[in-house]
């Protein structure tokens, strides 16, 4: 409460919240996908315009490779 | 089975005689293990056999007990992958056959790109063509280091541990490969004109 009454008595002031940058937790953080390492050299960023590039090569395996291997493993013993 | 299972709790079940349970294994990570052979060799046929052969090497491991989980289970597979490459070069090495680069047939004649309009299919060819441009005229320390993390999707840490590098050098290589990259783009005038 000390805070609060403070600021009551300031006349432009304002709470902490209106006048700066939400405090984020650590668990508010999404960093699943991030690799930390590559983010701290700033791989993706500087480098965007080639990852893009890189990313539009994305073979797959036919559905019928699939199948065959399904096939070959139920086979195994 | 459960589809939030980890991969080694999938394993278990697997050799406990689960087979959907391996199904579901290959379901994820098809498409890392197949990016990352076709990006080593293009000869269609051969990519496919060597995926195949993959799993199934795979199976053999985990079915006689010789995998033990750390967490690491697809860069385990990769570098299962990856010897199988080796092997294969070897082969060509002993027999003194042509290099890989004289196949006709590639990964761009599947099935899949005969049943699109002609005209995106020509550009996304020329687009995946000049992606294996680039990759295949970097150095082979980069060459890897880019596969492993844009197309088997392993962390810094995990490419340290398979090349046996520091991960400063990992990143330092991926940040090299990256600027080569993008000279040889610029020089070469390849943009992106697909979305």
């Amino acid at each position: 409460m000390i805070p609060y009454a403070v600021f009551s008595e300031m006349k432009n002031a304002k709470p902490m919240v209106l006048i700066s940058t939400p405090f984020v937790a650590y668990h508010e953080i999404v960093v699943k996908e991030t690799d930390l390492l590559e983010d701290a050299w700033g791989l993706n960023s500087v480098y965007s315009d080639v990852i893009q590039f890189l990313g539009e090569y994305k073979p797959e395996p036919e559905n019928e490779l699939i199948s065959r291997l399904v096939e070959l493993i139920s086979e195994y013993k | 089975m459960n589809k939030t299972s980890s991969d080694y709790e999938l394993i278990q079940q697997f050799v406990r005689g689960e087979q959907s349970c391996f199904e579901e294994i290959i379901r994820r990570h098809k498409n890392k293990v197949f990016a990352y052979i076709s990006l080593y060799i293009r000869d269609q046929a051969l990519v496919e056999d060597i995926f195949q052969d993959t799993f199934l090497k795979v199976i053999q491991s985990v079915k006689s007990g010789k995998y033990y989980d750390n967490g690491k289970f697809l860069s385990w597979v990769m570098r299962i992958a990856h010897n199988l490459i080796i092997d294969h070069f070897r082969r060509i090495k002993q027999m003194n056959t042509t290099s890989n680069d004289d196949y006709e047939s590639d990964i761009f004649n599947s099935k899949k790109f005969s049943d699109a309009n002609i005209e995106d299919t020509l550009i996304k060819r020329q687009i995946q063509k000049d992606v294996r441009t680039l990759i295949g005229r970097l150095p082979d320390d980069q060459k890897e280091v880019v596969i492993l993390r844009h197309y088997a999707g392993l962390s810094f840490k995990e490419i340290a541990e398979i090349t046996n590098v520091s991960i400063n050098t990992a990143l330092g290589r991926m940040r090299y490969a990256l600027i080569n990259m993008r000279k040889i783009m610029e020089e070469k005038q390849i943009t992106l004109t697909i979305n």
